[in-house]
């Protein structure tokens, strides 16, 4: 039962715990580790949460109000992730098992239970291949890497699409590529043989321009003998028994670093890089409720560590009562409408005062995003980055801002508004906290989504 | 784990929750079908959940109905899962339909809302 989590609960950041006096109220959600013991499957609180993919029913609020996120219905539940500091280059949907969704073996045998597999193509087949699949966004450099080593094939074809370069991955030689006919080579690097064989090979390419995103694939196209031209048709001598093994793939973005493991699209690591925990929120019905609060204030902040995946729906970050145009309380939202690349924030008494142009926020731009506002002054300001970015004096009406819950993740009741992207952390707290406590919490959210402030 | 997404016509939400009882976790899967809040490109109104389900999840849902222990209407749970179609690659797209509850099993839900062919009734801010 939650009742055991009332109170203080151990674990959260001291100093974020300090911004909490004893007659504050409001909600703090942060170090979304699972193994800190904060999460929970169900919204009873009974079944942890233990590793990325996972659905989440309970956050437990780290203030020590009580104020513990839940949800009772099981399809509303968002998804705990993980991914590197730094974010996600590795653009495969699973880099260590190469038979899930996302790959394909074409005219082939793949054998292997991860993360080494071997290929064999059939008799007499040489466009025999597996590909994983990806979404290229055109004229841009990727780079491509993997491990390879020989069963009795002495080549392969490795390249997006159809084009790519054949590597001796016996000598580590490298021969012709086709790349003319989808982009073209940068460079290519094929490392020595360790004592079992493997080679690491890594190739850098343009891609060509699309006129819109367009998915294609990793391929690798194994040859038992030295291919008689630069296409990976040119393949000779594939018996249905000689093939190659591979393991560790990645395609990414630009050159910058190397392999990171993909496990699943909400479960991606690196070795030597901290990982950073989120809550993926679906876009279409994932949601988080508080109990009701009585705010009891004119004061709020409500500052949030995000990453917004798509701007093509309007989403709700977090809003205090099921909708701000019609009640008191006060939003966050990114994006603010449809399409556009902002966040918005409102808070309202009796008088809705919305700001949501001027606040610029890009898909895929992980950011502290919030608000301040008083409705006594009266004074609203959205906040990005340790910063204001835009305020407003209007009249929000005369009062608190009310007796309600928070809802994450979408609007209450008509549940619609849904946001699409990841929370790494929130905190509301029913004061405007001062400048220096401001850094604190600021800074502390930086953290936890992996931004430099 | 597969992700699931499901396009349940305005007038089969009720039907749908009592086959959401059958097959969740617990009574207030009753919910899971809320307002229909999505449409089409025709405008007709649809409500729309997204979850991660175990891979037996499918099969199950294909199977005889057993009421579970918070109950569930069983006839209004066998008409729901009579109307579910579950999209194949080659079927036509858009698949949301009036007559079906649309489902589409891929990793991105937003993959799904396209395949689908639905989208958020707007909401002005």
């Amino acid at each position: 039962m939650l009742l055991k989590f009332f109170g203080q609960v151990a674990g959260s950041d001291r100093r974020l715990r300090s911004l909490f006096r004893t007659s504050d109220k409001g909600l703090l959600v942060e170090d979304l580790n699972p193994g800190r013991g904060h999460l929970f499957q169900d919204s009873a609180g009974t079944i942890p949460v233990t590793a990325a993919g996972q659905p989440v029913g309970c956050v437990l609020d780290l203030s020590g109000r009580g104020n513990h996120l839940t949800h009772s219905i099981s399809a509303k539940r968002p998804t705990l992730g993980r991914h590197p500091r730094g974010g996600v280059r590795n653009l495969l949907s699973s880099s260590e098992d190469l038979t899930k969704s996302g790959w394909a073996v074409v005219s082939s045998v793949l054998t292997g239970a991860g993360p080494d597999f071997t290929i064999v193509p059939n008799a007499g087949t040489p466009g025999a291949r597996i590909q994983g699949t990806y979404l290229t966004a055109g004229a841009v450099r990727y780079k491509i890497g993997l491990e390879i080593r020989p069963l009795g094939a002495a080549w392969a074809h490795v390249g997006r699409g159809g084009a790519g370069l054949w590597v001796n991955v016996v000598t580590g030689e490298t021969g012709t590529n086709n790349f003319g006919t989808g982009g073209s080579l940068v460079s290519a690097t094929v490392g020595p043989a360790d004592a079992d064989g493997w080679r690491s090979v890594v190739v850098v390419f343009d891609e060509i321009a699309f006129a819109t995103p367009t998915i294609t694939q990793l391929r690798i196209y194994p040859s038992v003998g030295a291919p008689s031209g630069p296409d990976p048709g040119y393949a000779v001598g594939n018996d249905g028994v000689a093939g190659v093994a591979v393991r560790r793939p990645y395609l990414q973005l630009g050159t910058a670093g190397g392999y990171q493991r993909v496990t699943s699209q909400y479960d991606v690591t690196e070795v030597g890089v901290p990982a950073i925990w989120y809550l993926d929120f679906d876009g279409v019905d994932d949601q988080l409720v508080t109990p009701v609060i009585n705010w009891g204030s004119h004061e709020v902040t409500l500052l949030a560590g995000v990453n917004r995946r798509s701007n093509s729906n309007n989403g709700v970050v977090a809003e205090f009562s099921t909708d701000t145009d019609v009640n008191a309380g006060f939003y966050l939202l990114a994006p603010a409408q449809a399409g556009n690349t902002n966040f918005g924030v409102a808070a309202r008494v009796s008088i809705t005062v919305p700001l949501v142009g001027a606040n610029p926020l890009a898909d895929n731009e992980p950011a502290i995003i919030g608000l301040t506002a008083n409705s006594a002054q009266p004074r609203l300001a959205a906040r990005k980055n340790g910063a204001e970015v835009v305020a407003s004096a209007a009249n929000q009406g005369a009062g608190n801002y009310g007796n309600y819950p928070i809802y994450i993740g979408e609007r209450g009741g008509a549940q619609s508004v849904p946001f699409n992207g990841r929370l790494y952390g929130l905190l509301a707290i029913n004061r405007v906290l001062s400048q220096s406590e401001l850094t604190v919490a600021e800074r502390w959210l930086a953290v936890r989504t992996g931004v430099v402030l | 784990m597969i992700r699931i997404t499901i396009a349940c016509p305005a007038a089969l939400i009720g039907d749908a929750n009592q086959l959401s009882l059958c097959l969740g976790l617990g009574p207030d899967d009753a919910m899971t079908y809320g307002a229909p809040v999505w449409q089409d490109a025709g405008g007709a109104l649809y409500a729309v959940a997204s979850a991660i389900v175990s891979e037996g999840f499918i099969a199950a849902a294909a199977s005889p109905l057993v009421a579970p222990p918070w109950g569930a209407d069983l006839a209004a749970a066998a008409r729901a899962q009579a109307a579910i179609a579950i999209w194949q690659d080659e079927d036509a797209t858009p698949f949301a339909a009036q007559d079906r509850l649309a489902a589409v099993i891929v990793d991105d839900p937003q993959a799904a809302l396209a395949v689908l062919g639905v989208a958020p009734v707007g909401e002005d801010f």
